[in-house]
């Protein structure tokens, strides 16, 4: 029982970070309200995450203020168990369990609390104005809220007009790439030129079989 | 592995004292501190205190609904962490045996919103007046060695526990390494009373606080003593090279 140097979860260092984790955590659901709602659905469970690569292990235990632990004598809802790289890439995945079954994670328990979990996570809308506010008062932060939105909607308005600009000048201005019309014709007239092969093919055949059964 | 009390006299700091005084001089120490106690835990600890109690509230595995004792609770660091654990089914009591500690922390809890599950009790660790079988959880952070018979004070922690519950005791113990300690004396004899002179403008409760660490028992002996009241599955775990230690037992 006595635990004089301590394992890597129990050093102060990693105390000291699920500390700061868990102390972010809760200011950003401080400032929005109906992910609060939603974690207090989920009050009371625990996720158990094994990560493998470090090797290190993590207890979130789910209420309005999720607690981020090193130790947890509750048996584990869920447990997940990957490297580190595969299970951030998870936790911002749009689709967690497609992603599971592409990557070296392993997931055991009850799975509907990772989905939720990660449904929760994915529709977070963190009132970042009221934040900034706290410090700059309204009238910057709302100030900085619009140029930020402002900057968001036309870096949106610039990807859409590139996904759509994209392949026209591709092909039409560089000619790196053949047009679209072209490339469906090429395509057209290879599978034509494959069925009269097939067909030729099939006739050469007929015509052998013919010439053997003749000479009998 | 009984603490040694001299005759009718027991140990203040360095000094030896009457064993009906201890009480009163250190209350007049903590009456002297508790307006700026927690500044003066955050500058003397550089905030390190933070993580201790962190690491002693994820070694309690307190739950919803369940009954905690803080003794020497203090400011109530630890009593906020577990009101918003064990929730409106469960209850924490902060009880320390000093009325100024207790007051700042009641107002410094109440202003924070934990109020319902919370109560205050002035009282005195080694007769606690609560119930045989009572509590889940115990736990003293800091506050053990100012008490005056602390074996009498660990069994009635013992009392007052339920089968299976589990008492924690945080508190300064004896640094692992020689070099780590003599650091640790330089800095605990020459910067606390310094600070303390310079934020409260008490050097003695400050150099009081270094005496009472090194007149404390050490892990060890302290596992020991929790073992001859009658805990089992006694352990601890030493932070921040020994200058800290988290012990645990379990009433069977």
């Amino acid at each position: 029982m006595t635990d004089p140097e301590g394992s890597v979860m129990t050093t102060m260092p990693a105390t000291a970070v699920r500390m700061a984790l868990e102390k972010a955590v809760a200011s950003l659901i401080a400032h929005d309200a109906v992910t609060a709602r939603n974690l207090q659905a989920l009050d009371g469970q625990v996720l158990q995450i094994n990560v493998t690569t470090p090797a290190t292990t993590l207890f979130v235990r789910f209420g309005e203020k999720p607690a981020f632990l090193g130790t947890c004598e509750q048996k584990a809802d869920c447990e997940l168990s990957g490297s580190a790289g595969s299970l951030v890439r998870l936790a911002v995945a749009d689709d967690p369990m497609a992603f599971l079954h592409q990557n070296d994670i392993s997931l055991s328990g009850d799975n509907s609390l990772l989905m939720a979990a990660s449904a929760i996570v994915r529709e977070a809308d963190i009132d970042w104005e009221q934040m900034l506010a706290q410090y700059t008062g309204g009238v910057v932060a709302h100030l900085v809220g619009s140029v930020f939105r402002q900057g968001q909607s036309t870096i949106k308005d610039i990807h859409k007009t590139f996904v759509t600009n994209l392949p026209e000048f591709l092909q039409e201005e560089l000619r790196v790439l053949p047009p679209s019309g072209q490339t469906e014709a090429f395509r057209e007239d290879l599978d034509e030129l494959r069925l009269a092969t097939d067909r030729l093919q099939a006739r050469v055949q007929r015509l052998e079989s013919d010439k053997m059964s003749g000479s009998d | 592995m009984s603490e040694n009390n001299i005759g009718d006299k027991t140990h203040f700091g360095y000094k030896t004292v009457e064993t009906q005084d201890k009480e009163k001089l250190v209350a007049d120490v903590f009456h002297s501190v508790a307006s700026r106690y927690d500044l003066m835990n955050d500058l003397m600890s550089m905030g390190i205190h933070h993580v201790w109690k962190r690491f002693t509230l994820e070694m309690s595995a307190v739950r919803k609904g369940q009954k905690v004792l803080d003794i020497a609770g203090g400011t109530g660091d630890l009593a906020l962490k577990f009101s918003e654990i064990v929730g409106v089914e469960g209850q924490v009591i902060l009880a320390d045996i000093n009325d100024s500690m207790l007051r700042v922390g009641r107002d410094k809890l109440t202003d924070k919103g934990a109020v319902g599950n919370i109560e205050y009790v002035q009282a005195n660790a080694e007769c606690l007046p609560f119930a045989d079988n009572t509590f889940d959880l115990i736990t003293i952070a800091f506050g053990l060695r100012n008490v005056t018979d602390k074996d009498a004070a660990i069994r009635s922690m013992l009392r007052v526990l339920r089968p299976g519950g589990r008492l924690l005791i945080l508190e300064f113990s004896k640094p692992r390494s020689s070099l780590l300690a003599k650091a640790y004396d330089a800095y605990s004899f020459t910067a606390l009373p310094l600070m303390g002179k310079l934020v409260t403008n008490d050097s003695e409760s400050y150099r009081y606080l270094a005496e009472s660490i090194r007149m404390h028992p050490d892990q060890d002996t302290l596992e020991g003593m929790m073992k001859e009241a009658g805990f089992v599955n006694t352990g601890y775990n030493n932070m921040t090279g020994g200058i800290v230690a988290l012990h645990k037992g379990i009433k069977p």
